[in-house]
């Protein structure tokens, strides 16, 4: 087994090694979807230093076994400082080196994402808990980026979310994906069911300017667009103030004011609008269940999917009074 | 996270938290406790939604409130409406919300 793999190499089952962003990317990349060209770094090199390392193992026993939160705060960051310090070994570093090189014209840099095992699976998302690191050049950086990604799956939050998902933090194994850089012009999340209303018979897309950083982080207002899939009609659309545009400059993310021209602007007309839910209908019948799918568009007018999961959240529609 | 975890302390149960910027998943740790989140901003696909669904916490994303500071320790109860749409409503006493 390689510790370092091309998405397109990555087996469907191999969740344990490459996680489920890693594993659910590389297989629509099988399937012809445009993903963004990248590589996977197996978990077994963060369990590796897990296993290594006595003072880490130890405090993240004493996690599993506290009911304090204040003191859960205090040693993560203990685990913070053992992960910063640690040197990943170099035949590892060779690889990541090796593999940098394969991918060329990444004017924009890579983007340094977590894959935990426990991450997007049916009953947990883990969604924004970890860290992604955006625009990341160089090796040196890259390589920094591996770990601060390692070290977002204990940061204070995850760990606190980790003990009420009642998830031993032994199972937390994080693979780390390194993918090209998009300059998106516009960016979005679909979910190809209405989480709201649990209606499968619906598509939900959430869109804005630049790239999906400022929507997914919730820093945003973004459009908002309900459709039918069957026939494919927008049947609500609400205008979202799109306050901020994150777009990647060649050695870093730069977010502005988004000018008001585009702000009072919807950012996808129908047409794009259907030709997003399309894409987001095959990906829900190759995955075989509805999809929180995250995508963008480039500069060329290309749909490119980042990110695809299975929505954890559909149940008999319900609403409870306080 | 230190405010949140003094949340945690005072007891969050039946609280609604008023959430008023970005990078709002920090709230993980209270969320079981808590009777529903509004958030300033954001939308469906915001991960703080993906989040507060898995928990079943009823939420409102991307809610226009004029003074936020003036919903301090009022009640107040999150009700949906038509399509994916919610309401807030605020009462100064308790009568048939908390």
């Amino acid at each position: 087994m390689h510790i370092v793999q091309f998405l397109e190499d990555i087996q469907s089952d191999d969740f344990e090694n490459h996680g489920g962003k890693a594993v659910n990317l590389a297989k629509l990349a099988r399937l012809g979807f445009n993903v963004p060209r990248g590589f996977s770094i197996s978990s077994a090199v963060f369990t590796q230093m897990v296993k290594k390392n006595q003072d880490l193992t130890s405090y993240l026993k004493k996690v599993d076994k506290s009911d304090d939160f204040e003191e859960i705060l205090g040693l993560s960051e203990s685990i913070q400082q053992i992960i910063d310090n640690y040197r990943i070994p170099d035949d590892v570093v060779s690889e990541i080196t090796k593999n940098l090189k394969h991918i060329e014209q990444a004017k924009f840099g890579f983007a340094v994402r977590s894959s935990a095992t426990i991450e997007d699976r049916r009953d947990v998302s883990f969604a924004g808990q970890a860290e992604s690191y955006l625009c990341v050049q160089g090796e040196e950086d890259i390589i920094g980026s591996v770990k601060k990604v390692w070290q977002s799956a204990f940061s204070d939050r995850a760990l606190v979310y980790l003990k009420t998902k009642s998830i031993p933090l032994v199972e937390v194994k994080m693979a780390v994906l390194l993918q090209e850089m998009i300059p998106a012009e516009i960016s979005g999340v679909m979910f190809t069911a209405n989480v709201v209303t649990s209606n499968t018979g619906e598509i939900l897309i959430n869109s804005t300017w630049g790239l999906g950083n400022t929507l997914v982080s919730g820093e945003i207002i973004p459009d908002t667009f309900v459709l039918t899939k069957r026939p494919l009609g927008v049947i609500q659309q609400v205008l979202g103030d799109k306050e901020f545009t994150s777009k990647p400059e060649i050695y870093n993310l730069v977010i502005t004011d988004t000018p008001e021209e585009k702000r009072s602007k919807f950012t996808l007309e129908d047409q794009a609008l259907f030709d997003i839910a399309e894409v987001g209908l095959k990906i829900e019948s190759s995955m075989e269940s509805p999809q929180d799918i995250e995508w963008c568009i480039k500069p060329d007018g290309k749909l490119v999917i980042l990110q695809s999961r299975p929505i954890t959240t559909l149940s008999e529609p319900s609403y409870r009074e306080e | 996270m230190k405010e949140v975890i003094q949340l945690l302390k005072e007891g969050a149960d039946g609280k609604i938290v008023l959430v008023n910027e970005g990078g709002t998943t920090f709230l993980a740790p209270v969320l079981a406790k808590l009777a529903g989140v509004v958030c300033i901003t954001g939308a469906l696909g915001s991960h703080l939604a993906i989040v507060t669904r898995e928990f079943e916490i009823p939420a409102l994303m991307g809610t226009k409130i004029e003074s936020p500071e003036e919903l301090d320790r009022k009640y107040v109860m999150i009700k949906p409406e038509e399509g994916s749409e919610g309401a807030l409503f605020v009462k100064e006493r308790l009568d048939n919300c908390t």
